[in-house]
């Protein structure tokens, strides 16, 4: 039944090299659904700004396809198009414009009739906090008004597809926090895909995550998934109690089967559990020692940043694989 | 900030949209992107004042030493100055007009509800009404100048502005070859010494192969006449047809390139 909805997004085996040179993506398969929240996120020069452009039909893929609303996404698309808004990841202007110019600009692009597009740009400006500078040139403007007029512009023509490159980028805090409760907010409406370099942002406001490394997608799915899948298996317990019978309760837990590394810091007990069986039954045997040795649980917690451990693991992990990739290819293909 | 523009944003206004719109944007923005480069600017200046300096040296020479001078005589001069340094002057000018937008710019408007064809034909409309609006500028100035300063009897109106066509119609030619590199080329110089390579090499070809039509040389020498009105309309509604035909071609190429190609 899910496989009959159209996605909003969807690419198959998508390969760009750039003049037999550079291989920018390289076979990224990817789906993405209505009213989902994707963050693209990998180091620099993964090929993240790549991938937007070649979903915006701004560079045509040396390989496979993209789909947009069920349809082929090629550079004359422009029906398509005018259902997406986009920020890029450094938005330049044209000289000599006021932000009303600006936008009037783009609802034209847009095909948007004056009747459509003039209250719909005072009501944009006036929504980004650039009313009172509506009449000034861009030129003086700061990174974070840039932004903010980019930003305007990718909501001009009520898109159902938002594109956002790295929107947070440069943006101080309280810009930064305005920024992520937007995405927060479109998000009930709209698809949204932000490409961002900050893990904290994608893990606040995303649903789903795809990471790329060296032009690959090595993980597409939800961030729970991720987070699941990359790290459940670093706990960190806080007790309270006698300091021997903490002491004891660490050499007990090492001794466990399941754990494959403790350490105590104060009255921390950091647990890294082996990768095979549950952590479930790993941890009721730990709490079952801790109880054992009367001390007290003040709390429990996943260990480290939690979206950013993941991705750090899954790249690490990515890296590691060496030629062993040629072998996975082969078995996959 | 964040809940007045996800309360607009979700505010789904009925829409119509006008095909024609993103073509006319595009085609407004170039053509005052043009006029407002200083570049531009900097050229007919120079034009200007050089071909209206000239028309004035002329007119001194008979107000302080009495020696009649022909409007016709000085026109042809300044317009054969045109087919000499216009050209270079269009390929500076015209170069740039998608290059120099790659990866930046071009990512703003592209990516919008524009296909690349209303994009290439609104950029290279946009700079070819400019350039030769530019260029009817300066030499209606310097027309005018003349006939009021000099001697006019032998000149003709109609031949000038056949004269006038004629010019501007191998400009546009040169302007849209410009465009043609603007698209294929990575950046603003490597299509300027393209184009510049290009055109000049052609009106080599053309001057060592002797054909009439669009010969710079044969150009050279017909400006005076047609200023006279001594010409075969149809032979020089012909080169028109040509010089258009040259432009027309060289856009097209430039289209069917852009319409395939990243940016």
């Amino acid at each position: 039944m899910a496989d009959d909805v159209v996605p909003v997004v969807e690419t198959q085996h998508l390969t760009k090299i750039y003049q037999n040179r550079r291989i920018a993506l390289n076979d990224v398969t990817l789906r993405l659904e209505t009213g989902a929240v994707l963050g693209l996120v990998g180091p620099n020069g993964a090929g993240k700004t790549t991938l937007l452009r070649l979903l915006l039909g701004l560079h045509r893929p040396t390989a496979g396809w993209v789909k947009v609303f069920g349809q082929y996404m090629t550079p004359n698309a422009a029906a398509l198009r005018r259902r997406m808004g986009y920020i890029p990841s450094h938005p330049q202007f044209p000289r000599g414009l006021t932000p009303i110019a600006y936008l009037d600009y783009m609802g034209r692009l847009f095909g948007l009739s004056r009747q459509e597009r003039k209250p719909r740009l005072a009501a944009l400006l006036r929504a980004v906090d650039l009313l009172e500078v509506s009449g000034e040139p861009i030129a003086g403007f700061s990174h974070g008004m840039m932004v903010r007029l980019a930003l305007a512009a990718s909501l001009i023509n009520d898109p159902e597809l938002l594109i956002w490159d790295e929107p947070t980028h440069g943006l101080d805090p309280e810009a930064r926090r305005s920024m992520l409760e937007l995405i927060k907010n479109l998000s009930q409406a709209k698809t949204l895909i932000v490409s961002s370099h900050n893990l904290s942002d994608v893990d606040e406001v995303c649903t789903q995550v795809a990471v790329l490394s060296e032009g690959h997608l090595i993980y597409s799915g939800s961030l729970q998934d991720l987070r699941g899948k990359m790290r459940g298996r670093q706990f960190e317990i806080e007790l309270d109690g006698d300091q021997k019978a903490v002491a004891k309760v660490l050499q007990t837990v090492r001794g466990l089967g399941e754990v494959k590394q403790a350490q105590l810091r104060q009255k921390r007990l950091e647990i890294v559990l082996n990768e095979t069986g549950l952590s479930s039954t790993a941890l009721a045997s730990i709490f079952m020692t801790i109880s054992d040795n009367k001390v007290d649980v003040l709390s429990v917690r996943s260990a480290g940043q939690p979206t950013e451990q993941a991705f750090l693991q899954l790249v690490e992990q990515e890296e590691s694989r060496g030629f062993a990739r040629a072998w996975s290819y082969r078995e996959a293909a | 900030m964040a809940s007045h523009a996800a309360a607009i944003a979700a505010s789904n206004p009925p829409r119509r949209f006008s095909w024609w719109l993103p073509y006319a944007a595009v085609l407004g923005m170039e053509w005052r992107q043009t006029w407002r480069s200083w570049m531009f600017r900097v050229a007919m200046l120079l034009v200007a004042v050089l071909a209206i300096g000239y028309v004035l040296h002329r007119a001194a020479i008979y107000h302080q030493a009495g020696i009649l001078q022909s409007a016709t005589v000085t026109l042809a001069e300044v317009l054969q100055a045109g087919l000499l340094l216009g050209p270079t002057l269009m390929v500076i000018l015209s170069a740039g007009t998608i290059a120099s937008e790659r990866g930046t710019l071009a990512d703003s408007v592209l990516s919008r509800g524009i296909s690349r064809y209303a994009y290439f034909f609104g950029k290279w409309h946009g700079r070819l009404a400019a350039l030769l609006a530019g260029y009817f500028l300066t030499a209606g100035m310097a027309l005018l100048l003349a006939c009021v300063l000099l001697r006019r009897e032998d000149l003709s109106l109609v031949g000038t502005l056949w004269a006038l066509l004629l010019e501007a119609s191998v400009l546009a030619a040169v302007i849209s070859i410009g465009v043609f590199f603007s698209t294929t080329s990575p950046g603003t110089a490597m299509a300027m010494l393209l184009t510049w390579v290009v055109i000049h090499g052609l009106a080599a070809l053309l001057w060592i192969s002797g054909l009439t039509l669009l010969n710079p040389q044969g150009l050279w020498r017909w400006l005076p006449f047609l200023l006279r009105g001594q010409y075969d309309a149809v032979v020089v509604a012909q080169a028109i047809g040509w010089a258009w035909l040259v432009a027309m071609g060289a856009a097209l190429i430039g289209l069917v390139h852009f319409s395939r190609c990243d940016v």
